[in-house]
């Protein structure tokens, strides 16, 4: 059975990655995701900077959608434009509510209780409601009010400090902003959690979650760790206690890299076999009885990793890791992160999609990665443009006619 | 008292997990009140206990935070009694996630091939560092071969050293998440339709797919993808973006608009440096030339500590945040007022673990 969710109607009023993430996955898995914006807080993917550098400082909308994160996270979905401070508007995204079983949001906390718009109220309006109310640091506590984005996320929830090299030297992980996308995917656990318990008690209810307690919640076994020794974890870069040799070494070419990890014995004895027979010379110098258990090569590990990357280093990227595998053994190529989307494997899972845009082409777009039964959710359509659906759902849900639709535009109601 | 989701309270689950994917994806079903019972082999080697601090002679650190809310099973005696105990736990379980070789579910007789047509409602999921199909479907890896794979290594640490992983085997918990996600979703779908499926979940896929997007954004502004230490490469398309030093550590600044450089100029005391037009080019600032402009801010930081710096940051709606250590991550007044850390007891001992990070509002009455 493949998932189908045609039957749900979600509204979402998100910027940036967490909620429009939820959506877009939402709207592959076959939602009905009508994304409601204003000009006064367009979401962050349609006011990024234009590529060249044109435009103010401060930017603006990026009239042509040529961003591509827009299309990434908001592909499928139906733009409608309402400004909730506008009280015609407010009536028609009631009017929205009633008629949909999500609604999913990422701005600053209390933004809606103060347009008498709290979770509350919509319950009341709509018992049935599943809400996910996405931010920092959630919607109560001393600290909620507080203005936060990814990398300030991880760095609250302790995920900055911990990564760099072995030195103890911090470099963070800013790059993955970690702190978005695990959040989506706690907002949609919760999410589909709720639905599913909505099915036998029939009430809804607001999620309330924080990014950066998400982010706690992936380190429990760094805070065990650190009451059971006394001792707050650091940086160790890429070395394990567990497994020698275990790590990311040189291959042949310009900062090309591969990883290499021993579990256990016999997987040594593989290794150096096939040193051996690549490179008899150099397998010579792994002759050494101690490395023949765990112990002594973890005792040994920086010489291991030298012997390790002067045979790795002969060998190109792609060539060695599937040598490796042959024998049993654990490897990778270290990708860059426009390079694994080429990858056999991942091309074959449909890693990406292509979708057609009429001004931009043909876009490669990132699918849901959760194959069910061999089929990969994706979108079908590109990110809307701002207010693309607003006609279409003001009609039929919002119970306008166009004449009134005009009217309400003109005096500036829905921007 | 805050109240954590218990939605999934009537949902069995069987868990069979060497690493902590399976694990985390188990320990987050448990934590929505699923019953989740973990099948453990005393023949088998369990990464979760082998490559995890041994706390108690049972149990390590990754299994004291992931098996926490759940039943362990000790699988015993012959392959056939294996098979048949499992063959026993299917009749009640409406999910299974397992991060096994297909060669060692075929042996107990839980290959999604054997078990969907005796069990049409079951949600099976699978979930390994490369996933269930495709050509290197076969491949082996842990959370090293997962993070070089997803291109998360190749974006971290300094361009001049090896790539870098993130800590505590962070994507193949990212994977142990979709995975948990994925299943929520089935179980609400399996409610409408009845029907189960089979889901496959490649950790290394899972966070590839997040990855991806910064090379995009460094596709669109055609810059180089390499990793840049402390910085993102590209500011991540808005000065500032990076970790900087202070007087007491580090901070992270990222602005998302032009409006939030301006406050970060405004807490500096708009400094006359900044009346240079250099200095108000977004995008030069962003990509070309962000060094210059750190050695112009990093003076001013290395006054103030992490706290200072936070404080003026809300004053003037600048979004900068300390970089925390653990020991202060779970001293933090939010997430004590918020009631998010439980505490749990192993051996006499009591632990401080991270909860749920979802709290669930009902209507009032």
């Amino acid at each position: 059975m493949i998932p189908n969710f045609k039957s749900l109607r979600v509204l979402e009023i998100g910027t940036a990655v967490s909620v429009p993430c939820m959506g877009a996955v939402l709207s592959n898995l076959g939602a009905d995701v009508i994304k409601i914006e204003s000009r006064k807080k367009l979401d962050g993917n349609r006011v990024r900077i234009r590529k060249g550098g044109a435009g103010s400082a401060s930017g603006g909308l990026n009239e042509d959608d040529s961003f591509p994160l827009w299309h990434e996270f908001n592909g499928g979905k139906r733009s409608v434009m309402l400004n909730l401070k506008s009280e015609v508007s407010r009536e028609l995204f009631v009017k929205l509510i009633k008629q949909s079983d999500l609604f999913i949001q990422n701005f600053a906390p209390g933004w809606l209780e103060r347009l008498g718009l709290g979770p509350q109220t919509l319950l009341e309006l709509n018992p049935r409601l599943v809400m996910v109310f996405a931010s920092g640091y959630g919607q109560d506590g001393p600290k909620a009010q507080q203005r936060v984005y990814a990398p300030v996320m991880t760095a609250l929830g302790g995920q900055e400090a911990l990564t760099g090299e072995e030195s103890g030297e911090v470099q963070g992980a800013m790059p993955i902003a970690f702190g978005d996308f695990n959040a989506a995917f706690n907002g949609l656990l919760s999410l589909f959690s709720a639905l599913y318990q909505r099915e036998t008690t029939g009430r809804g209810c607001m999620i309330d979650l924080s990014q950066i307690e998400a982010v706690v919640s992936t380190l429990g076994e760094a805070i065990v760790e650190m009451q059971a020794t006394g001792k707050v974890p650091v940086p160790v870069g890429n070395r394990s206690l567990y497994r020698a040799p275990h790590g990311i070494y040189p291959a042949g070419g310009d900062d090309q890299w591969i990883t290499l990890s021993i579990g256990s014995d016999p997987e040594w004895e593989s290794l150096v076999a096939l040193v051996r027979e690549t490179d008899p010379a150099l397998g010579e110098k792994w002759a050494v009885a101690a490395w023949q258990h765990t112990d002594g090569r973890l005792k040994d590990r920086t010489l291991i990793d030298a012997l390790v990357a002067e045979w790795t280093g002969k060998f190109s990227r792609d060539e060695l890791p599937a040598k490796l595998q042959a024998a049993g053994l654990r490897s990778a190529p270290v990708y860059e992160s426009d390079e694994m989307e080429k990858d056999d494997h991942f091309l074959a899972r449909r890693f990406t999609h292509d979708v057609p845009h009429p001004r931009l082409g043909v876009m490669a777009v990132t699918s849901t990665p959760w194959l069910f039964e061999g089929f990969t959710p994706a979108a079908g359509t590109p990110g809307p443009h701002l207010g693309q659906s607003s006609v279409d759902v003001l009609t039929t849900l919002g119970g306008l006619n166009e004449e009134q639709i005009g009217l309400y535009q003109k005096e500036g109601h829905f921007d | 008292m805050i109240k954590r989701e218990q939605s999934l309270a009537k949902v069995r689950v069987l868990e069979l997990s060497t690493d902590v994917g399976a694990a985390y994806c188990g320990q987050l079903l448990a934590s929505l009140g699923a019953d989740v019972v973990r099948l453990v082999e005393a023949s088998h080697a369990y990464a979760i206990h082998t490559e995890s601090l041994g706390v108690t002679p049972e149990l390590s650190a990754a299994e004291i935070s992931l098996e926490r809310s759940k039943t362990r099973l000790v699988l015993d005696g012959n392959l056939a009694a294996k098979r048949e105990r499992i063959a026993k736990c299917l009749l009640t379980a409406d999910v299974v996630v397992t991060d096994y070789s297909v060669d060692e579910l075929r042996a107990l007789g839980l290959h999604w091939d054997d078990v969907r047509a005796r069990h049409p409602r079951l949600i099976f999921a699978r979930v390994t560092v490369f996933g269930s199909t495709g050509p290197k479907a076969e491949w082996q890896g842990g959370d090293l071969e997962a993070q070089a794979f997803a291109g998360v290594a190749g974006q971290l640490g300094a361009a001049d050293k090896a790539p870098i992983c993130m800590p505590y085997k962070a994507v193949l918990m990212h994977g142990g998440l979709h995975a948990a996600a994925a299943i929520a979703g089935a179980l609400f779908h399996r409610s409408l339709s009845g029907e189960g499926t089979f889901i496959d979940i490649s950790t290394a896929q899972a966070m590839a797919a997040d990855v991806r997007n910064y090379s995009l954004m460094m596709r669109y502004y055609d810059l180089p993808l390499k990793r840049s230490g402390r910085r993102p490469q590209g500011s991540l398309g808005r000065y500032p973006t990076a970790i900087f030093p202070c007087k007491d550590g580090y901070v992270v600044m990222t602005a998302r608009s032009g409006e939030q450089y301006h406050n970060m100029l405004a807490m500096m005391g708009n400094p006359a440096w900044a009346q240079n037009p250099r200095y108000q080019n977004a995008y030069g600032m962003a990509m070309e030339y962000p060094d210059e402009v750190d050695a112009l801010v990093i003076p001013w930081l290395m006054q103030y500590t992490r706290s200072e710096l936070v404080e003026m940051g809300m004053q003037h709606r600048f979004p900068i945040g300390p970089l925390l250590t653990l020991d202060e991550v779970v001293k933090d007044e939010q997430f004590l007022a918020r009631d998010f850390f439980e505490d749990i007891e192993v051996d006499g001992k009591s632990y401080l673990l991270p909860g749920s990070p979802s709290v669930v509002v009902r209507a009032a009455g």
